[in-house]
């Protein structure tokens, strides 16, 4: 069974993203990434990003990681601190959902993996 | 010839200690006095505790701060079961480090008061990142500013090895 199958699939990622979005949207240290954007858009592109960590099907590529943050590298600062909000917001959204401590650890390998394409280096 | 010369000189002399030398002395003397009489534009250097607001601002960010870790369902089991009050003034406590007040931190009781977790509960880490990630959110909902903000950062950080029994 695969990472994904395990975790319960596009059930479980659905399931994912509204608790991920919701803890997101009320971290006063990282909101003002999310200020302006188009709200139905970034649902989709979190379902993409939480299918990709769940080990699930996608289309992810790094070249479009790279492209989509740049700009908050660059005009926003955005750094190793925010990234790792952005994790822990993801073990405290897989906690919740039931998700054992050693499947976490395996999604979040997965996740980290995109951090140098997401902050450009 | 002579007279005419000096004719020619002294006004222009007088003109430019008037119109130059004069002014210059008088800016000078002004920013001189504004800068005894007035606040000194440089404030003493007001330690991080003040600058943040000092126990008040302490009470306030031990509120969104317990609220959040209890939230949290990655590391709200390592408070289960505590007594929350005086889990509370330990909080409390910690964040007066970290905020660089008044503080009996040691070492040794910040390890002593985490190694069963560590021991029998697998505290590592990733939950030490979700700690130093809920007091960031709490800092930056006060309206603390970022480098401030790391600079807290820093000295939270500089308990983990002692937090995590290493």
């Amino acid at each position: 069974m695969s990472l994904y199958e395990e975790l319960g699939g596009e059930a479980a990622v659905n399931a994912a993203v509204d608790i991920f979005y919701r803890r997101v949207l009320s971290d006063a240290y990282v909101i003002r990434f999310f200020e302006g954007v188009d709200m139905e858009k970034q649902a989709a592109k979190q379902k993409a990003f939480l299918t990709m960590v769940f080990g699930g099907p996608n289309s992810y590529t790094g070249l479009d990681m790279r492209e989509g943050h740049k700009h908050m590298v660059e005009k926003m600062g955005l750094n190793d601190s925010h990234f790792e909000h952005i994790l822990a917001h993801l073990r405290s959204t897989l906690a919740e959902l039931g998700v054992p401590a050693e499947k976490i650890q395996e999604v979040i390998n997965i996740a980290d993996s995109v951090r140098a394409d997401v902050l450009d280096r | 010839m002579e007279q005419q010369l000096t004719a020619f000189i002294y006004p222009l002399i007088m003109f430019f200690i008037l119109g130059v030398v004069v002014p210059v002395l008088l800016s000078n003397a002004a920013d001189k006095a504004h800068s005894l009489d007035g606040a000194p534009e440089q404030p003493a250097e007001k330690s991080l505790y003040d600058q943040l607001g000092g126990e008040a601002a302490i009470d306030a960010a031990v509120d969104i701060f317990y609220r959040r870790v209890l939230s949290d369902a990655y590391v709200k089991v390592f408070f289960e079961g505590t007594d929350m009050v005086k889990q509370a003034a330990k909080q409390k406590a910690f964040l007066t480090m970290v905020f660089g007040g008044p503080n009996n931190y040691t070492g040794l009781d910040m390890r002593e008061g985490h190694k069963h977790m560590v021991e029998k509960m697998g505290l590592n880490d990733s939950h030490f990142e979700h700690i130093l990630a809920h007091l960031r959110s709490t800092l930056a909902e006060l309206g603390v500013g970022e480098e401030k903000v790391a600079e807290i950062i820093a000295i939270a950080d500089s308990v983990r090895e002692d937090v995590l029994n290493r």
